[in-house]
């Protein structure tokens, strides 16, 4: 059985929000991740877990002429199924379609996701291809912040205890082509080694703009700003591609040091690197 | 406001199997431990307590979760289907029918949930191919069949019918 | 034959598929109680004293259990080290040190924190090496060096034998521990009856040694144990024999006087059961310039963790299976059993045999690769053959080998895939590999013996008894299609009853691919000395010569006069061996082997079974991973009693053994001991979208000891696979994997040197 808690189904945010002033109170959604740390008692006792997964209003999936906007219960299996999902957001598509196991899918949320800021989560390296933007929410005022610079460490973001993620935009990428690539030791359940999802934007073979997220490589999920403004302005080509991984590879060590791992990882992200920009070429020139 | 250190009972209302299911249980208890424990439905099995191995699979308004990862609280007002639910009246669904035809059933511990994520994709799609029977059971585990004819035994099913 | 060599389902589908099948963890006893063990947090460490004085302070507390409490009696085992609970030292992280009963798992659970224990911390030592050491930290007070024993074999004369050799290879290998990964955590329930019976419910594969090793640490005797029948989630080997967690189950039924029950988690099921024993390799052969084998040497280091179980005779078994992998006439082994602060080791399918094979499989190719012979041509040219009398004494009466080789070479167009140019981003290859495997082994002072009994009843059904478990391998459905067959009865007329020691007739166990051949021999003999009752019976009550009637469905028969015809039923009931309305006959099979002596030379086994598989891999050369393409297997099973159940042996294998070649590995923090690879995610067995197209064919030499022909064929496809997909990586990119699992990184440095 799980540790010991309270538990609490508000009616809607604004209760939830109230709820969450509490100390040690815990949103609950999808239970896939807080219903793990709850069999290892590893929260602080007695905490008050705040179930959100009959909040509608916080389920929903909108669009306006350049964003999508993203309420955080939706599933990762209604992510990966949604038509404008597919269309808008490809990355954000196929990534939840990777995510554990189909039986997590269903339950796991995007939210869920986001605030658990696993190194390695799915979804996380799509989003900030999209620049996605965060609303966090509390009692007392509501304020947005930026995919990139939310997460702090792993497992640690931005979000104080009393906020609640109450939608995710997402910038639409018109003209882009997408490329995904996960270095996994087997083909399902396994927590990806590598992930990286790529975008790039082309005008007459040149690239216009690149937009490159790595996961798993690096303490937190990362854009690679500098091999994204080598890129701009190059010619599209495996020599052009091979270098930006490279790129891609040295912001990696400089964020996470060197590690055992670090000489096979640093090639091999490379080489990610440069499948999803191809990826991504392949698809922009259509 | 919730006295914290108060343990939370819930009165829980849901449907199990097609039948009224009134119960109040303590909030930590989850899905799989009412099912095993209250309900005496002993069908679904822990493999793991993390979501990792899908032996607790259960379909909650008709999809499949991890019954050891859903608090009981969270499946009030749901409906829940686990194995004991599918033969009526000593009548195998055809899907269990084919699990023992084609050899799907070794030691037994994962085959409930794997029919059930099984049956919920045939009733989400009566004809899919190899690679979606394939995707809907990546969640469970299975350490003696090696999976050639579980998934042989859904296919089966995949033929038929319309 | 009507149902021998038939697709006839499981009996106990029915059961499963509903949900209905009772496993340990599902059973109600009245005023069951709920146990949880407290383990060592250090690898190695002195028990000073352990305060138990709060835990009973706590409500829904009923008793708290320390080594002191206990008979202080070690498990019998092959060397006898391991109290139930730790009496004075803990010697690896995961050791038991007390227990709990409660009213509840939770309160169990809550009450271990409670108890204090006073550890004054030793040095440990992880690796085998440096166990061996002058000064390395003593594990086991009376085994200097950490030293179990240095299993020995010397057959021919090997000196002589490498002397007169044109080449010798000689060729380091490692594998690593794997932990079994059934789905069903382990458990087991115990009660103390009214009579002073101790039952006890254990999903086993063998009740004879649950009862005599649990008789024994409860210090009962043995005729007060029973162990019950119940459904099992999978062996593999884990519930080969016994498992420590039974005796302290016991134990507590005893002291508490109320039945208790002891579930695993996950964790404690990756950390503290019987593993894979990793093994180190030196691997010496002599061969002539034609690929002829002349000697062969094979040294281990076995890594035996902190406590002996069952690993002699698993080390034991890789010399035999190393002695009689291909024809080899001079023969020399020594396998040092060392001790550890880690998880100790025991059966797990193969045992011994897949550490052996993939060193040799793997050297083969080498040796093929150096002389200039194709590989399936080496392999041929000193393949076992039917007659054959192994360097260690095995007496192959039939073998499928060569049939097996030239099956998959031919159904896999294997020369042009081997010889194919390998170039590109990715890269195929195929690889080849074989192995040998026993049909039951007589390797035990216990003996080696399998016994049915069958009753018919008055409505001329039967209801038959069988010593051994059955962990899901369908053997009770094998034991049943037999009993059917010789009685021409409908399956659904046969029922089986497994396990229990108090109703079932001894049987050794469903462990060394045995039940098959020796469960079925005896119930063949069983089935058919039923049969002679029956027409016995019927001759004198249609007063016709009992060699003129026919069984069919239920029925006996006059061929000359149809009319003339009992039912089973009433030759039951006019049967002079009839007893209280019932008809019962019994066999015990005890097979024509030899003993394995401590110098290891013996025919165990009265039956031999073959395999030769081909893997198909594909290498990305940018990042090292190796992705199976197909399998082809196939393997000599002498008959196959049940096709289906046969092919889901060996596709089960193969997904066991393709884990064991890329992704399964128990990882161990070399600073605390401590499993880092506590869970399923982290040891990585194969999921089904890892699972490549496969291709089985069943050859069947029809061995004349097997019932019907049979072999044994639970463990032997595992036992080359690793070696298969290693070959392949080789043939595909040229590594040569010298370290089970075969790990992306090991591939990308050796196709690029120069990031390593």
């Amino acid at each position: 059985m799980l540790q010991p808690f309270s538990y609490t189904c508000p009616k809607d945010t604004e209760e939830a929000l109230v709820l969450l002033n509490n100390a040690g109170a815990r949103p609950i959604a999808g239970g896939t991740d807080l219903v793990i740390q709850l069999r290892a008692k590893r929260l602080p006792s007695n905490p008050l877990v705040v179930d959100l997964s009959h909040l509608d209003e916080l389920h929903f999936l909108a669009e306006t002429e350049n964003q999508l906007k993203l309420g955080p219960l939706l599933t990762h299996q209604e992510l990966a199924d949604s038509p404008q999902i597919q269309q808008g957001a490809p990355l954000l598509a196929q990534a939840c379609r990777r995510v554990g196991t189909p039986q997590i899918r269903e339950r796991g949320t995007l939210g869920g996701n986001i605030v658990h800021a696993s190194p390695a989560a799915d979804t996380l390296p799509p989003l900030l291809v999209h620049d996605a933007f965060f609303t966090l929410q509390s009692a007392y005022g509501t304020r947005s912040l930026a995919a990139n610079s939310f997460f702090r460490a792993p497992y640690q973001t931005e979000i104080s205890s009393a906020e609640l993620l109450v939608q995710v935009s997402l910038q639409k990428l018109f003209g882009f082509g997408f490329g995904y690539q996960r270095l996994i030791r087997r083909q399902a359940v396994g927590i990806a080694r590598l992930i990286v999802a790529g975008a790039l934007l082309l005008e007459a073979g040149r690239i216009r703009e690149a937009r490159i997220a790595c996961g798993a490589a690096a303490p937190t999920v990362f854009r690679a700003h500098q091999a994204e403004s080598w890129l701009a302005g190059k010619k599209c080509g495996a020599e052009i591609f091979r270098k930006a991984g490279e790129l891609v590879s040295a912001e990696m060590i400089e964020r996470s040091g060197v590690r055992w791992s670090t000489p096979y990882k640093q090639p091999v992200l490379a080489t990610l690197v440069k499948r999803a920009l191809d990826q991504a070429a392949a698809i922009a020139n259509g | 406001m919730l006295n914290p250190l108060e343990q939370t009972i819930i009165s829980l209302q849901l449907r199990v199997n097609g039948l009224p299911v009134q119960e109040d249980v303590p909030a930590q208890m989850t899905l799989l431990e009412f099912l095993r424990q209250r309900l005496r439905l002993t069908g679904a099995k822990e493999g793991c307590g993390s979501g990792e191995c899908g032996a607790c699979t259960v379909l909650l308004d008709g999809r499949p979760v991890n019954a050891c990862l859903v608090l009981a609280a969270e499946a009030n007002d749901a409906e829940i289907r686990t194995i004991e639910g599918e033969a009526r009246d000593g009548r195998l669904t055809p899907l269990q029918q084919a699990f023992i035809e084609h050899g799907a059933i070794q030691c037994g511990f994962c085959t409930s949930g794997m029919v059930l994520s099984a049956q919920a994709l045939l009733e989400r799609n009566p004809h899919p191919g190899r690679e979606e029977i394939v995707e809907a059971i990546a969640g469970h585990l299975c350490r003696c069949t090696g999976y050639v004819q579980i998934v042989e035994a859904i296919e089966s099913v995949a033929g038929k019918g319309s | 034959m009507k149902y021998i060599g038939k697709r006839v389902p499981e009996i106990h589908g029915w059961a499963k598929v509903t949900g209905q099948a009772t496993f340990t963890d599902d059973l109600r006893l009245p005023g069951m109680l709920h146990a949880k063990i407290l383990r060592s947090p250090h690898a190695h460490a002195r028990i000073r004293g352990i305060d138990v004085s709060k835990v009973l302070q706590l409500p829904g507390v009923v008793t708290v259990m320390t080594g002191k409490d206990t008979p202080g009696i070690k498990y019998v085992a092959q060397v006898s080290d391991m109290y139930p609970l730790a009496m004075d030292k803990v010697r690896y992280v995961g050791d038991p040190v007390a227990v709990v009963a409660a009213e509840s798992e939770e309160i169990a659970r809550e009450a271990l924190s409670l108890i204090e224990v006073d550890y004054e911390v030793l040095p440990a030592v992880f690796d085998p090496r440096e166990a061996l050491k002058q000064g390395a930290p003593q594990i086991h007070e009376d085994k200097a060096n950490n030293l179990v024993l240095t299993i020995k074999r010397d057959f021919g004369n090997v000196d002589q034998g490498f002397a007169e050799s044109d080449f010798v290879f000689e060729d380091e290998f490692s594998t690593q521990a794997v932990p079994h990964c059934n789905m069903e955590p382990r458990s087991s329930a115990a009660l103390m009856n009214t009579e002073g019976v101790l039952q006890i419910w254990s999903g086993t594969q063998s009740p004879y040694f649950v009862r005599k090793e649990v008789a024994h640490v409860c210090n009962l005797p043995i005729s007060h144990v029973q162990v019950m029948e119940i459904h099992c989630g999978g062996g593999f080997g884990s519930r080969s024999k016994y498992c420590e967690d039974e005796g302290v189950t016991a134990l507590l039924a005893i002291r508490t006087g109320s039945p208790v029950r002891i579930t695993f988690s996950r964790e404690e099921e990756m950390t503290t059961t019987r593993i894979r024993h990793p093994f180190n390799i030196h691997l010496k052969t002599g061969v002539k310039k034609d690929g002829t084998f002349v000697a062969r040497q094979m040294d281990l280091i076995v890594d035996k963790g902190a406590y002996c179980h069952y690993g002699p005779a698993v080390t034991g078994y890789a010399a035999g299976t190393a002695a009689s992998h291909y024809r080899v006439p001079h023969f020399r082994f020594t396998g040092d059993v060392v001790y550890t602060n880690k998880q100790a080791g025991g059966p797990f399918r193969g045992f011994g045999a897949p550490q052996a094979i993939f060193a040799i499989e793997s050297q083969m190719d080498t040796i093929a690769e150096k002389l200039g012979i194709d590989p399936l041509e080496l392999r041929l040219r000193n393949a076992n053959q039917s007659g054959d009398t192994t360097a260690c004494g095995w007496q192959i009466t039939t073998c499928g080998l060569e049939e097996c080789l030239q099956k998959v070479v031919s159904s896999t167009n294997w020369q042009e895939k081997w010889k194919a140019e390998k170039t590109g981003r990715f890269r195929q290859g195929i690889g080849l590999a074989t192995a040998i495997h026993v049909s039951g082994s007589n390797v035990f002072p216990d003996g080696e013996f399998s016994s049915i009994e069958i009753k018919m009843f008055l409505d001329g059904q039967v209801s038959v008894y069988k010593g051994s478990g059955d962990t899901g391998t369908w053997a009770n459905t094998v034991i049943a299609q037999i009993v059917a067959e010789e009685l021409q009865l409908p399956m659904e007329k046969v029922r089986l009853i497994s396990m229990d020691t108090e109703t079932t007739p001894q049987s050794l166990g469903s462990f060394a691919s045995r039940v098959a051949f020796e469960d079925g021999n005896a119930a063949r003999m069983a089935a058919i000395q039923l049969r002679n009752y029956l027409l016995e019976s019927a001759s004198a009550r249609l007063q016709v010569p009992g060699e003129e009637l026919q069984i069919e469905q239920g029925q006996i028969v006059y061929q000359e006069d149809a009319e003339k015809r009992i039912s089973y039923g009433d030759a039951v009931f006019h049967s002079p061996r009839c007893v209280g309305h019932l008809l019962n006959s019994f066999y015990q099979y005890v097979p024509n082997t030899v003993r394995l002596t401590p110098q290891g030379y013996a025919n165990v086994s009265a039956a031999y079974a073959f395999s030769a598989q081909a893997a198909e891999v594909e290498v990305d050369t940018e990042t090292g991973q190796v992705r199976v393409l197909r399998f082809t297997v196939a393997q000599d099973v002498g008959k196959a009693i049940n096709p289906i159940a046969v092919e889901g042996q060996i596709e089960g294998a193969l997904a066991q053994g393709m884990g064991y070649a890329l992704t399964e590995e128990l990882i161990v923090d070399p600073e605390t001991g401590r499993v880092v690879s506590d869970c399923l995610d982290r040891v990585m067995l194969p999921t089904v979208m890892d699972i490549p197209q496969e291709q089985i064919f069943l050859v069947e030499t029809c061995d004349p000891e097997g019932p019907y022909g049979a072999k044994g064929v639970g463990e032997i496809g595992l036992n080359p696979t690793a070696a298969a997909i290693a070959n392949a990586v080789h043939n595909a990119v040229g590594y040569r994997a010298h370290k089970l699992p075969i790990e992306a990184e090991d591939v990308y440095y050796f196709l690029h040197p120069e990031k390593r």
